[in-house]
């Protein structure tokens, strides 16, 4: 009883360091955001709420954040499905090439998506060359372009909590309703995709958090207009060392997403066990 | 049992060895940029090490203010002894206390210099040039003055820097060519605002001006730094830097010394730095003017050096004072669609 008991402490110990750290690190960050030398305690909130130009970097954010996980979900649904559906050998061959992308180095990979969409990019002077348009198409440099990154850095994020939950659904269970005469459509909608849920939700909450942190891509493709609350963190608190006004931005992002996020469990737990 | 001694005995003798070896050389770590800025720091600190067996080490900084911020971080315990930077961003750490006062009177070295180099807290070394950058193969036109940058040939081929880029340099640049300062920034404003059609993306740091011209992204790139081209330019390229008429702005490149506990050799590091050789080899490097009277400017800048007083020598407390709210400005009106 006393082994067991010393194993699972041993077992925890890591992780109460880990939210140890965590909740030092947020807790100095809340400190840096209401510590204003001869000012409110409120003054970098009311501040960063308090003009257009800071709340539209929550709105940008949050947007982008919400149209990657729409995009990186559904690409992600459709390869996680494709990867039960397939031979061991393609299954593995897909798990390396998204697991190469995930350890890929994120400024090569974005590197390599201004070379592919860029104003100079593969894709435009193709275009040009056959004389489908006159001056380049503005593919990157706008959100769109920071949603391709997003998407296609999170991917990996996507696909392998659906799968995990995919490749877990008894395939008696389809083989179940076509012997009942359902057809592949309807089998999907009403046997698998109510039963991968739990997946897709976790995928929804890796994908959103992960998107509304992105730091490079933004940066790089979005040309300098499509800057995310990470991009005002860091211009802030480094360039101008305005610690406290760039921890009341984060402060007030994080409490948000985390609120987005608690909203969003609570809805598919309730779709889940309904 | 005779392997495991024998391993033991090995990994004794290489402690005893590695101990033996720091102790008989004292250590400096140096912060310097990437690219070619860690080249030249690294052709100097080598010669460093080698003339006063010192065990130099290299630490890498992104970025100006992200160097700062490091050597912030680290003020109780600093690690880093030799911080290359900027005037403007050492007069900021200087005010922070994270620099070391350089002790003139231990370092006679230093008379090698001009006195108004020598600063309390830091050594300004060398000028770097600011200008407009082009490729003639994919601009419409040849570029010669501050103003082409708003002719409407240039729509969505025009790269600018953010307002922070090399401290402020890009605004104080817009306001110069069109007859104001740092005090009067109105038509430095008004300037950014006719060019504002025409650009296609915004860079941060002079790395990334050099990728966005060099991939074809954008023709022209607002502000760049010679000592960044310089490698691009030469007869047959499809570069071109040029320095318009009027003012000119530069960026001092200094070193300052951030860890009191290694003071004595960081001291010896920056008399070294002073010195006509040292000072050459580096500026061959960089592509930059050394401050040095006797230490000679390399052959591939020499058509770019302007008359000294052309040379404007911005008031960097005012800029860093009003730079926030400049930037605030910026975002609002100029990067945003």
């Amino acid at each position: 009883m006393r082994s067991l008991t010393a194993g699972r402490a041993a077992l925890i110990a890591p992780a109460l360091a880990l939210l140890a750290l965590l909740a030092l690190a947020l807790s100095s960050l809340f400190a840096a955001s209401v510590v204003v030398p001869g000012g409110h305690w409120y003054a970098h909130y009311r501040k960063f709420l308090g003009d257009d130009l800071y709340v539209a970097y929550i709105y940008r954010s949050f947007r982008v954040a919400a149209y990657t996980t729409v995009c990186a979900v559904i690409v992600g649904y459709a390869i996680a499905y494709v990867m039960t559906r397939v031979s061991p050998a393609t299954r593995r061959l897909i798990v390396i090439v998204l697991i190469l992308q995930f350890f890929s180095v994120s400024v090569t990979r974005i590197y390599s998506i201004i070379l592919l969409l860029g104003n100079n990019g593969v894709v435009n002077r193709t275009l040009l060359g056959l004389g489908a348009i006159d001056s380049p198409v503005r593919l990157i440099y706008n959100e769109l372009g920071v949603v391709i990154g997003l998407v296609n850095a999170s991917l990996p994020f996507a696909v392998f909590p659906i799968h995990s939950v995919l490749e877990r659904i008894p395939a008696s269970l389809r083989e179940a309703a076509h012997t009942l005469g359902a057809q592949r459509t309807r089998t999907f909608w009403q046997i698998v995709f109510p039963l991968s849920l739990p997946g897709v939700g976790a995928s929804v909450v890796i994908v959103f958090l992960y998107s509304l942190g992105a730091f490079a891509t933004p940066l790089m493709l979005g040309g300098g207009f499509v800057d995310l609350i990470s991009v005002f963190s860091f211009e802030q608190a480094i360039n101008f060392s305005n610690y406290g006004f760039a921890a009341a931005g984060a402060i007030v992002t994080s409490a948000l997403g985390l609120l987005a996020v608690y909203g969003f469990t609570v809805l598919l737990e309730r779709r889940v066990t309904a | 049992m005779h392997m495991i001694r024998t391993i033991s005995s090995l990994l004794a003798t290489m402690i005893i060895a590695a101990i033996s070896i720091s102790a008989s050389a004292e250590t400096l770590v140096i912060q310097t940029w990437s690219g070619v800025w860690e080249t030249g720091a690294r052709a100097v600190g080598d010669a460093f090490a080698k003339k006063y067996n010192v065990d130099v080490k290299y630490e890498l900084q992104t970025n100006t203010r992200l160097g700062i911020a490091k050597l912030r971080a680290q003020a109780a315990n600093p690690t880093i002894d030799i911080a290359f930077s900027t005037n403007d961003a050492l007069e900021q750490a200087a005010s922070e206390n994270l620099l070391v006062p350089i002790d003139v009177k231990a370092a006679p070295g230093l008379a090698a210099l001009p006195t108004k180099f020598v600063h309390k807290n830091y050594l300004e070394v060398m000028n770097i040039l600011f200008g407009l950058v082009y490729r003639k193969d994919t601009s419409p036109f040849e570029l010669t003055k501050w103003g082409d940058l708003a002719d409407p040939r240039l729509k969505g081929k025009l790269g600018v820097p953010t307002a922070q880029f090399a401290g402020g340099r890009w605004l104080i640049m817009a306001a110069l060519a069109n007859g104001g300062n740092e005090n009067n920034m109105d038509p430095g404003m008004a300037f950014l605002k006719k060019i504002k059609p025409n650009i296609l993306s915004f860079y941060s740091t002079d790395g990334e001006s050099v990728k966005v011209v060099q991939s074809g992204e954008v023709a022209v790139a607002g502000l760049g730094i010679l000592s960044d081209f310089a490698k691009l330019l030469g007869p047959g390229s499809q570069y071109r830097f040029v320095i318009p008429d009027g003012p000119v702005l530069t960026s001092v490149v200094s070193v300052g010394m951030a860890n009191p506990k290694n003071a004595a050799v960081s001291l010896k590091f920056v008399e070294f730095l002073a010195q006509p050789e040292a000072q050459t080899a580096y500026c061959g490097i960089i592509n930059c003017t050394p401050v040095n009277p006797n230490a000679s400017p390399p052959d591939a800048i020499k058509d770019f050096r302007p008359a000294p007083e052309r040379i404007y020598a911005a008031d960097f407390a005012v800029i860093n004072k009003k730079l926030p709210e400049w930037d605030e400005w910026y975002k609002k009106e100029i990067q945003a669609r």
